[in-house]
């Protein structure tokens, strides 16, 4: 499985992310897989049912704030998805892992904790 | 008018058996009804014996190694009918194909409807067998289902389209059951589907084997997927029940 994380501090309307994908990849049927999600106080796990895919093909690319999934299946099309999180994420601590034709990817949330000071 | 009048159960072939056993699988949970009986279906080489139809489905047909046929099937071998849907059933059809289907049965001297589902696990991932629960408002054949493997419900809920399949059974004093395999919720799982038809050959003399169904467990994942995204759908448009909290 190849996983790509990229910290981009400034979105010029994905114009980056739009680029890299037409450059890596062919004109494809593209499908999105069938997904959960499952949201903790610390992370959003997401399972992405992605069958007649080889986990080495698997190519998962994270940002502070999207997730992109792509697998070209034995089937002729391939899957893809785009996931926009609502929250920040430490992009290079996003954990994914391929079991029975299932992905799984644990996104850790960014928390950040302040002490407000009262005057 | 009778709200029944407008699901139509079509007889292509005269359904002449005594006291059959009647197997349903509609789309649901994983799918595992869906999967079950098509496999069986196929497998066993059924004949096809019948369709429904109703204007309340939506509008779909299917195409299988060339023929156009109708979504909502109904084959026969020997005693055992089986009732195939490969379209969701939304809440409203749902309501009244149990009714009609029941009614059905009744007429036909059925002596007991077995309905395939699935219960979603969190963990199914991790499970290379999923077991397989049922309920029945028989007595005997509870026993049976024990006897054949499978784990009784204690407590708990069906709910959705068998519900109302279990529900007008009593009412029309059919024996009715319902077989629950562990499953993916929102994934295809024919897995769950092999699950269950073990249990059916044990409990109905029929001889599925399911080496298929495991060995192309993938490939089936990709043709039911967008079933399963329909299915899906449906099951969110479903008025939700509220569960007690004991059985969350």
């Amino acid at each position: 499985m190849i996983r790509r994380y990229y910290i981009i501090t400034r979105d010029a309307n994905h114009s980056f992310k739009e680029n890299y994908w037409h450059i890596n990849y062919c004109s494809c049927n593209n499908v999105e897989p069938l997904t959960e999600f499952n949201e903790t106080k610390e992370s959003l796990i997401a399972t992405l049912d992605m069958p007649c895919v080889e986990k080495e093909k698997i190519e998962v690319t994270s940002e502070e704030k999207f997730i992109r999934v792509f697998a070209p299946t034995t089937k002729g099309f391939c899957f893809k998805r785009d996931i926009n999180l609502p929250f920040s994420t430490y992009p290079e601590k996003v954990h994914a892992t391929f079991k029975k034709g299932i992905l799984v990817i644990e996104i850790p949330k960014k928390i950040k904790h302040f002490k407000v000071e009262i005057k | 008018m009778d709200p029944s009048d407008d699901i139509i159960i079509i007889e292509t072939k005269k359904i002449d058996v005594d006291n059959p056993i009647v197997l349903e699988g509609v789309p649901d949970m994983g799918l595992v009804g869906s999967i079950a009986v098509s496999h069986m279906v196929q497998e066993q080489n059924f004949d096809v014996v019948g369709y429904i139809k109703s204007d309340l489905f939506p509008p779909v047909m299917v195409v299988h190694e060339r023929k156009v046929l109708n979504p909502v099937r109904i084959f026969q071998k020997g005693n055992i009918i089986a009732i195939l849907s490969e379209i969701p059933i939304d809440p409203k059809p749902g309501y009244i194909l149990s009714k009609r289907l029941t009614e059905w049965y009744k007429e036909k001297g059925v002596k007991l409807i077995i309905s395939i589902s699935g219960t979603p696990l969190q963990e199914r991932i991790d499970i290379d067998e999923p077991e397989v629960f049922g309920t029945s408002n028989n007595e005997e054949i509870l026993k049976k289902m024990e006897d054949s493997g499978v784990k009784i419900l204690e407590e708990g809920f069906v709910s959705g389209f068998y519900a109302l399949i279990l529900k007008n059974s009593i009412e029309l004093n059919l024996n009715s059951s319902v077989l629950l395999a562990q499953c993916y919720s929102s994934y295809p799982d024919p897995g769950a589907a092999a699950s269950i038809l073990k249990i059916l050959n044990k409990m109905t003399g029929l001889d599925v084997d399911v080496k298929q169904l495991i060995e192309q467990a993938e490939d089936l994942k990709v043709n039911y997927r967008a079933l399963m995204e329909q299915t899906n759908a449906s099951i969110q448009r479903e008025t939700k029940v509220d569960v007690p909290t004991m059985y969350r």
